[in-house]
């Protein structure tokens, strides 16, 4: 707020920027009724089984702990999650570089860029495995790379594989961590960085003190998303790694899955516990480092954020052909997943995308039975009251966490238990869950519950970010008149609303993993009926390929409509 | 809209909810299936209302753990004998008519009243080898594993990879493993097949068998692209490297590998349903016994239906009739049932039943003399799965003595040297060791 606009303000009776406890109509402790909803939600769908699975783990003493850390097959599977957790810091750091190109490239190069970057964080997980597995298929005659570097490895085989999970993991979380460090790098106070520099401050000096401060900010949430996405890593292993390597590329959540039974229920829940402990470590790490705080006055609107200048340090026409390179590959493996889906089952399973053969019997073959149709309704029936779900629990805890709301101690220690929550593997929960819940689990209702309180955490951490970002002088008035602020900074954000209800949307829409372990067998989650075609994988190719463009089409269509609002509302951009 | 039209609209939804909910509720039913095989099914269940879904690989779990109530199906087809001689697994299940030779009636559990709890709908054949009958005069067929071994060698020798090995699925490997052992000691089979515990996985014929198979698929040449390829090569791949492609001359797979050759090969496959012999250009053979043997027993596979509700009852008695022979009609068990077997990928233990030509004798063979398939029997820490018991064990034994093995030196043809081989097998048996012990407990 500069200029003009802070004028019409003046007008009320105060100008403190401070906490206004003291204006609110309900009182010091009125936070807590905003709160209280989520807290309940989050506390017996995750909180209560998690203390459930660590008591299980604790019955007995110590040995439970024991003997999971000596099974060797357990320590490589925690030292692969860890490195999921370690590949999604890096994935952030070249979002980071990419988002430099984008900097540095013409506006309408950069919206291409940008598009095709960040649009497969909107596909599910098991797309990204089946269509990272099509592309380095190992027969000559139908995998591109195989094709394109005859006598090439196998890379599907042991060793390899990690490059192709790898690959995919990197395709699919790269785009989203660009979109926030660009949207960082565009509000950098340009002004502050030429002071420091006359100042002889050095490179580092600058990064820790201007840069970084302006780029964590935005990028927190972002990185606790791709963060969220390596400790739930799962379908992405299960269906990109063929069975034979599937044992050496096992991560906890997978190993969970499968050898629970033969652990028995301590050394399980044990397991579990560890994921958590190590998942929520990082994300506390995560968070530490976003709190580097500004230390200078708010620099004002982000003027530039629909158009930073181009400042162009390298020849433009490179910098531009390297940018429509990278969309171009970024862009491969949906067009190869499409190219699939459009050719017959036989020649998908015999020929490559190359060689022709084009026709519509694989969505014959994909909608045959109408097993397929009618888990996409029932999926999408779960997904809308999903979103619908986490708004309506967000945007209130949201509210309870701006500044004054709550004792300043009591928010830090919500903030916290928010952010650790948000990491938190769903296979923790869900054997209490299953028990607690019996016969009910199976109802659309239930499941979408328990989905949406998988998504909240994030959700409230996002509308805060936004809520805390509203500028002061719009919400005093209500506060002055002693009524609420919430639909005023409701309105205020609606991008980060609209954000967190995509968000909600796009993750129960794609969800495997709660699905199977709380409402298997019903059959009536998309992506379940898709893993299940994946059997006998070249074969059914075809078929599985168009399930996929069809799951995948909604939610980009979803993302590309609201993408700019979208954009902003991820990244805390919420002022008008 | 006004509000008599709303009136008029939630009238309307709610008559249709109403009627919905009088009617009764669909039969739904969960197979292992997917994709062309669950089509196949639909067919030969022949009722359009149900709904049938594939519950995977780990259907097994619904019968074995706890399963939400609401997602309990009133039937299922369930792939593994292990599964219904689960006590607790069997008291849920309904009786359902017997179908099948006595000996296939053995395999089943009974509950209290004696009534069996579960129906074969669709058994398998798991001792064939087919091949491409260019390669190999029908004259030359192997007669033992050890001219076998001997062909194979000579195959690679002159440069063409005489086998295809889907080493992706480890059930296949299970196959590999289960035909070497049935063929060296039957006894020794049915021993590990009854108990799961240590003296019997240490056996010196369980060493014999693994042995036998590391020398095999230790030989430089023996598959397209080396072991590493096959690792990641699936079934369906390994039938098309051999029959679509021509990389392989012959693949060790069950009889539903026909399916996938008629459906991908059409050509090479036109003739092989009719009498006309001259235009079929796939052929099979037993899987080799050693020399100075009894002949193997076929390994056979099997699925059972189950019920676990009284719809689920007459939907077993419409899949597998009910033991009386019902009067030909387009909609009897029989003729409902050839529709799936044509294509192939399904044998039934109903007699009555006609094949393709090519699979002739196929299912008879299945009646008398048969072994049942060994990993779909295990149960704890050996049962079978991707990356687990078994499966992993034959798999990790593939992977040291085709891709660890550094075979720089060997010349195609040659095997791994006599200490790799011990050192893989030793590897084998200790995991063996380890997951039988473990699972020797109460």
């Amino acid at each position: 707020m500069t200029g003009g606009d802070a004028f019409l303000f003046d007008l009320t009776p105060h100008h403190d920027v401070r906490a206004p406890a003291r204006w609110q109509g309900t009182g010091r402790h009125g936070g807590w009724v905003y709160l209280l909803p989520a807290a309940a939600l989050v506390s017996a769908v995750l909180l209560a089984p998690l203390a459930v699975t660590a008591v299980t783990s604790l019955t007995g003493g110590p040995s439970a702990y024991l003997s999971v850390l000596t099974d060797q097959d357990v320590r490589f599977a925690l030292l692969h999650s860890l490195g999921w957790l370690l590949l999604a810091l890096g994935v952030c750091g070249l979002g980071l570089g990419l988002a430099r190109l984008a900097q540095d490239a013409g506006p309408r190069t950069r919206a291409l860029l940008l598009a095709a970057l960040a649009l497969p964080a909107v596909t599910s997980p098991l797309t990204a495995g089946t269509a990272f597995r099509l592309i380095f298929d190992a027969d000559p005659a139908r995998g591109t790379v195989s094709a394109l570097l005859p006598g090439g490895a196998p890379f599907l085989g042991p060793g390899w594989i990690w490059l192709v999970l790898g690959l995919a993991f990197v395709w699919q979380w790269t785009g989203l961590a660009c979109l926030a460090f660009q949207v960082g790098l565009a509000n950098l106070p340009t002004g502050l960085l030429r002071v420091a520099r006359v100042f002889g401050a050095g490179r580092l000096r600058r990064f820790r003190a201007v840069v970084a401060p302006a780029l964590f900010p935005t990028a927190g949430l972002v990185m606790l998303v791709v963060l969220t996405a390596a400790v739930r890593v799962f379908e992405l292993v299960l269906v990109g790694a063929p069975g034979s390597v599937q044992a050496r590329v096992d991560v906890v959540g997978l190993f969970w899955w499968r050898h629970r039974g033969d652990l028995g229920d301590g050394p399980a829940a044990a397991l579990g516990v560890l994921l958590t402990v190590m998942a929520m470590a990082v994300a506390a790490v995560t968070a530490l480092l976003w709190r580097v705080r500004r230390n200078w006055t708010d620099a004002g609107p982000p003027a530039r954020l629909a158009a930073p200048p181009t400042r162009r340090r390298g020849p433009a026409a490179l910098t531009g052909a390297a940018a429509v390179a990278i969309a171009l590959i970024w862009a491969l493996p949906f067009a190869v997943l499409l190219l699939t889906s459009l050719r017959s089952p036989e020649a998908v399973a015999t020929s490559g995308w190359w060689t022709g053969g084009y026709g519509l019997g694989s969505f014959r073959e994909a909608f045959e039975g109408g097993v397929f149709a009618g888990a996409l309704g029932a999926t999408a029936e779960r997904a809308v009251l999903v979103a619908a779900l986490v708004v309506l629990f967000a945007v209130p805890a949201a509210y309870a966490l701006t500044p004054g709301r709550l004792p300043a101690r009591a928010q830090r220690i919500a903030a916290a238990v928010a952010v650790l929550l948000a990491v938190l593997p769903p296979q923790v929960a869900a054997m209490p869950l299953a028990e607690m819940l019996g016969a009910l689990v199976g109802v659309t209702v239930v499941l979408a519950v328990i989905q949406a309180a998988l998504v909240l955490p994030l959700g409230v951490l996002l509308l805060r970010g936004a809520f805390i970002a509203v500028p002061r002088p719009v919400v005093l008035r209500p506060l002055a008149e002693g009524r609420s602020a919430i639909a005023r900074m409701t309105v205020e954000s609606g991008p980060a609303v609209l954000a967190v209800a995509v968000l909600a949307f796009v993750l129960a829409w794609n969800d495997l993993v709660a699905g199977l372990l709380l409402n298997w067998p019903a059959a009536d989650q998309a992506p379940l009926v898709v893993l299940q075609q994946t059997r006998h994988f070249s074969t059914s190719a075809g078929a599985f390929a168009a399930q996929e463009v069809v799951l995948t089409v909604v939610p980009v269509v979803l993302a590309l409509a609201t993408g700019r609002v979208l954009a902003r509302g991820l990244t805390r951009g919420v002022r008008r | 809209m006004d509000r008599r039209g709303a009136l008029t609209l939630l009238a309307g939804a709610a008559a249709t909810v109403a009627v919905g909910c009088g009617g009764a509720p669909p039969v739904r039913i969960a197979v292992v299936w997917s994709g062309w095989e669950l089509s196949r099914f639909r067919e030969v269940l022949g009722l359009p209302g149900a709904v049938v879904f594939s519950a995977g690989d780990n259907i097994d779990a619904l019968l074995g753990g706890p399963v939400v109530p609401a997602a309990i199906p009133d039937m299922a087809i369930v792939p593994r004998g292990a599964l219904v001689t689960d006590t607790a697994a069997v008291s849920q299940l309904r009786p359902v008519p017997a179908s099948g030779p006595d000996a296939w009636q053995e395999l089943l559990p009974a509950g209290p009243d004696g009534a069996k709890r579960g129906a074969w709908f669709k058994v398998a054949h798991k001792s064939l080898v087919w091949y491409r009958p260019e390669a190999l005069p029908t004259s030359a067929r192997p007669a033992h594993w050890e001219d076998w071994v001997g062909w194979c060698k000579a195959r690679a020798r002159a440069g063409r990879p005489p086998l295809a090995i889907g080493a992706a699925d480890g059930w296949m490997l299970t196959d590999w493993f289960e035909n070497v052992l049935a063929g060296l000691d039957r006894g020794v089979y049915q021993s590990l097949r009854d108990r799961t515990n240590l003296v019997a996985w240490s056996h010196v014929k369980v060493r014999d068998a693994l042995t036998r198979l590391a020398n095999l698929w230790s030989i430089r040449g023996l598959m397209p692209g080396g072991g590493r390829r096959a690792l990641v090569t699936q079934f369906p791949d390994a039938v098309l490297d051999v029959f679509v492609h021509g990389r392989a001359d012959m693949v060790a797979a069950p009889d539903f590998a026909w399916p996938v050759i008629a459906g991908h090969a059409p050509a090479r496959a036109a003739g092989c349903g009719s009498d006309q012999r001259t235009a079929c250009r796939v052929e099979r053979f037993r899987f080799p016994g050693p020399r100075h043997q009894p002949a193997p027993p076929v390994i056979a596979g099997g699925d059972v239906a189950v019920a676990l509700t009284p719809a689920g009852v007459r939907a077993v008695r419409r899949l597998v009739g009910d033991g009386e022979s019902a009067p030909p009609s387009p909609d009897d068990t029989v003729t409902r049932l050839e529709r799936w077997a044509a294509k192939g990928g399904f044998l039934s233990l109903d007699p009555r039943v006609r094949y393709p030509r090519v699979l002739s004798g196929v299912a008879a063979d299945l009646y008398e003399d048969f072994e049942f398939d060994l990993s779909d029997r295990l149960t704890g820490p050996l049962a079978g799965g991707d990356g687990r018991g078994l499966w992993r064990v034959l798999t990790d034994l593939f992977t040291a003595v085709t891709v660890d093995w550094d075979d720089g030196d060997a010349a195609a043809g040659d095997g791994a040297p006599e200490e790799v081989v011990t050192a893989a097998v030793n590897g084998a048996m200790d995991a063996l060791a380890a997951l039988a012990g473990g699972s020797a407990g109460p």
